[in-house]
């Protein structure tokens, strides 16, 4: 079945208050999600950045603002209509106990009434993409799989209907850190191939780094305090919360954002240390650290510990 | 290639259950058929080996006791479906966002229709709207409204609110969670409503007589007036068969309907 791409979001003055409240939980939110990327809400917990994302497909009705997908002004479509184009996977998961996995799965293509045939094809061909295979674990019901299982059928139920739109709140929160890893990095993967245009919430900055094209470091009234790439907030916070926020440790952490492939590396490859081109500046840092004077980039030229560190000043230079 | 096995997508198969696993996980739906047999067994020899005299011949023959286990059926059948009726579309009304802050006093309402001395209100009702079957219907079904409301209203509760979130986000219309997945996730609680909803208004009906309305207490108030201790002891055990039959058919419903995965 085609992939559809994502589709651009587009926030704008999004507000809403809380019956009896005496301020805005969010105010007045601005953002632009690119079609085809994934942009990561993060910030401390009450900053509003859940009531923000859930705005978007109107789990939470907004109180004034618009909502604006594909350029098509969603604000006062019916509920159940927009949200059927938009993916929804949420920390609790949330399968329906009472239905086998792979009916949880063929909910929204359910509901748009494809037929019977066509939804078995893509709940057969969405575990499989999920890494479940369809045989094994189709007929089983949702307690009957372990909680990172439990996660993939959220995913692929929420991919289910292919739809352009993607939210996920903190979906990988609740599994334990071995299984938040291993979801999280196929996810990239499965991202990187489907190009949904996803809006993610997370309160762990290493998580946002680790998957986000973009990031919207958030403070109370879901204030966006920064909204850039990972290397952009990491070698240039713009406030001093976002500082807070990414920690001392920075530049450290920079340096597993950028890969090898694309550096300015010297000529040769005298040294007896080699990394594959396809790792990152951490590695590299990694073999110094651990006694090398110079190192291999695969057969392209090598690096010495000078070197290194002027490819991470220009890098640095270069995202401020 | 080999074949690889499809899953089944119907979602058909939801409720069924083979019966031979139901008796095997809940040997107790085995024993209580046994018991009431039992106790028919006892009361059949008990009224075998009895000599009835005259007033004891009215009320212990099969065309009279026929015709009590009938009226007792029809009266207690008939406050059930009334019940059922009322309480489960009310439990749901009240658990709806608009409406949540009626449940107290839905919940209130119905807890008066129980607090009441059923003998009372029985009367009562007589009293104002005249005696016959229709009256000690309704009294009875307002004095078993509050199980299977409660339990409507508590089952509704209890669903993981994750759940309903889910289906909402997944772009279900209200009426479409409420019946794909919040009721099919509180039938076992609207039931074990449904099964003491039963087993009340089997015991209340035995006061139907007192408002001519027939059933068991036909046999039970005349043994006790006229002091014939067989006529009563008929009457008891037959409203405990009665009892005892409705609750092991509900507990087979309960089983039967239970949906698989929770």
């Amino acid at each position: 079945m085609p992939n559809v791409h994502g589709e651009e979001i587009r926030l704008e003055k999004l507000t809403k208050r809380y019956p009896n409240t005496e301020k805005d939980a969010v105010k007045e939110f601005n953002l632009t999600i690119p079609a085809g990327e994934l942009v990561v809400f993060v910030g401390p917990s009450g900053c509003g950045k859940t009531t923000t994302m859930k705005m978007i497909n109107r789990i939470i009705e907004p109180t004034s603002g618009k909502i604006l997908i594909g350029g098509k002004d969603v604000t006062h479509t019916p509920a159940h209509e927009l949200r059927r184009n938009i993916g929804y996977v949420i920390q609790q998961i949330g399968l329906f106990p009472h239905m086998k996995i792979s009916d949880n799965v063929a909910t929204v293509p359910n509901l748009l009434g494809w037929d019977k045939e066509k939804t078995k094809a893509r709940v057969n061909e969405l575990l499989h993409l999920v890494g479940l295979d369809p045989a094994e674990y189709g007929n089983r019901y949702p307690k009957q799989l372990s909680g990172g299982q439990q996660q993939r059928v959220g995913v692929a139920r929420a991919l289910a209907a292919d739809p352009a739109v993607l939210l996920m709140d903190e979906p990988f929160g609740a599994t334990d850190p071995i299984t938040r890893v291993r979801l999280q990095k196929e996810f990239r993967a499965l991202q990187r191939e489907l190009k949904k245009t996803v809006v993610f919430v997370t309160h762990d900055f290493e998580e946002a780094l680790l998957l986000g094209d973009r990031i919207a470091v958030l403070s109370e009234q879901s204030h966006v305090e920064q909204y850039g790439t990972p290397l952009e907030i990491l070698s240039n916070p713009a406030t001093d919360r976002v500082k807070s926020f990414v920690g001392d440790a920075a530049a450290v952490r920079m340096l597993a954002l950028v890969g090898l492939a694309g550096i300015d590396v010297l000529p040769g490859t005298p040294a007896t240390v080699t990394v594959p081109e396809s790792s990152t500046l951490r590695e590299a840092m990694e073999k110094f650290i651990s006694g090398a004077d110079s190192i291999n980039i695969g057969t392209r030229g090598h690096l010495t510990f000078d070197a290194l560190q002027d490819v991470i000043a220009k890098t640095r230079a270069a995202a401020k | 290639m080999a074949k690889i096995k499809q899953p089944n997508l119907t979602a058909g198969s939801m409720y069924s259950q083979s019966a031979r696993l139901i008796f095997k996980r809940n040997r107790s739906l085995l024993v209580q058929p046994v018991l009431i047999l039992v106790i028919l067994g006892i009361m059949m020899t008990y009224i075998h080996n009895h000599k009835l005299d005259i007033i004891e011949k009215v009320t212990i023959n099969t065309k009279f006791i026929f015709k009590a286990i009938e009226d007792h059926l029809i009266l207690s059948f008939s406050a059930a479906a009334i019940i059922l009726l009322i309480a489960i579309p009310g439990g749901i009304i009240f658990t709806r966002p608009k409406m949540k802050r009626f449940t107290p006093i839905a919940l209130a309402l119905a807890n008066i229709g129980q607090a009441f001395p059923a003998v009372g209100l029985l009367i009562l009702a007589g009293i104002w709207f005249g005696f016959g079957k229709p009256v000690a219907i309704g009294t009875f079904a307002a004095f078993g409204t509050l199980p299977i409301l409660r339990n409507t209203i508590v089952g509704l509760q209890e669903i993981d609110p994750f759940i309903v979130e889910s289906a909402m986000g997944m772009g279900m219309t209200p009426g479409q969670a409420l019946r794909k997945i919040e009721l099919p996730l509180a039938v076992p609680v609207i039931l074990a409503g449904v099964r003491t909803t039963l087993i009340l208004t089997v015991g209340v009906a035995t006061l139907g007589v007192f408002v001519n309305g027939g059933g068991l207490g036909m046999l039970i108030i005349p043994g006790l007036k006229l002091n014939r201790q067989i006529v009563l002891l008929v009457g008891g055990m037959l409203t405990i068969i009665v009892a005892f039959t409705m609750d092991w058919l509900a507990r087979l419903a309960e089983e039967f309907l239970r949906p698989r995965g929770i």
